[in-house]
């Protein structure tokens, strides 16, 4: 592969609105955990995907590549948490790329505690596909709903 | 930078990108004043990720506030290096990433932190500022 193909930016194959419907689609499916076959089918197999957080507390914080890695935290974080009422507040899409600021309402399945997490989400599409996902969440929310009383 | 129909000040996206950057750097250079100049006097500031934790309100209103918010930041504080990280843009709004480095003043511990930020302009000045922080790396670093 040519150097110059490297550093170039590969186009999405998507235009605004099929790059808001998938997203839509993503944080729907993903968040709600029911179709983790729409992840697979809508993300690069070597997505990276990031997950912005302290690693010591929260065990998928940091960045990760492949879409089953990807998956298999979804899947992770459904098994502790419901998720329910997801809501977008912003969209903003440049290109291929977009930023989404999101809440969504969790209940931790084991102390039932719930509460409101705000996401922040940043994603990239090339030739129809994600293929960069990182996402900023509330940390303190979700270890207090875990029941550890020093999250804060 | 052009005016719509009503007479207000637009930003096109050239505009917008250097402001960021030029807002970072003074940010990073700690020249608040100058910086703050870029927010409008009624700016609505908010702050997510937060619960209640941390001595910041959710919101904050006014570019006053929001200078003093900064100021009570830097005596807790100190910003070590900082970088923009990524940038997007649509019409007069965007979102950015920004990384930057910390050290507590008490603590002396450093700490590498991630936040995003999504501005909106109006009359060519920032409006609106939603801040996603990882606070909980914040309240660790200050050994809390």
């Amino acid at each position: 592969m040519p150097f110059q193909q490297l550093l170039s930016q590969k186009p999405p194959g998507l235009n605004r609105d099929e790059i808001v419907d998938r997203v839509n689609l993503l944080a729907l499916h993903a968040s709600t955990g029911h179709d983790l076959d729409a992840v697979r089918r809508l993300c690069a197999p070597d997505i990276v995907c990031e997950f912005v957080g302290d690693k010591s507390r929260i065990s998928y914080a940091g960045r990760h590549v492949g879409v089953e890695t990807l998956a298999s935290i979804l899947r992770t974080i459904n098994i502790d948490f419901e998720q329910l009422n997801y809501a977008l507040s912003d969209m903003i899409v440049d290109g291929g790329r977009v930023a989404v600021r999101r809440t969504v309402e969790w209940r931790h399945r084991g102390t039932g505690r719930r509460g409101l997490v705000e996401l922040a989400d940043f994603a990239r599409f090339e030739h129809g596909l994600m293929v960069e996902f990182v996402e900023y969440r509330d940390s303190i929310a979700i270890l207090s709903m875990q029941g550890e009383s020093d999250a804060a | 930078m052009r005016r719509s129909a009503g007479g207000q000040k637009q930003l096109d996206e050239g505009d917008l990108r250097r402001r960021i950057y030029l807002i970072a750097n003074l940010r990073m250079s700690g020249q608040i004043d100058e910086m703050a100049r870029h927010f409008a006097p009624d700016v609505a500031m908010h702050y997510h990720c937060l619960n209640g934790v941390f001595f910041l309100p959710q919101v904050l209103l006014g570019r006053a506030a929001f200078r003093e918010n900064i100021r009570l930041f830097d005596m807790e504080f100190e910003l070590l290096d900082g970088e923009v990280i990524d940038v997007l843009l649509e019409n007069e709004s965007a979102a950015v990433r920004w990384r930057s480095s910390w050290r507590h003043r008490g603590t002396g511990r450093t700490l590498a932190l991630e936040t995003a930020y999504f501005l909106s302009w109006k009359n060519g000045l920032i409006a609106e500022a939603h801040e996603y922080m990882d606070y909980h790396g914040i309240v660790a670093l200050a050994g809390a």
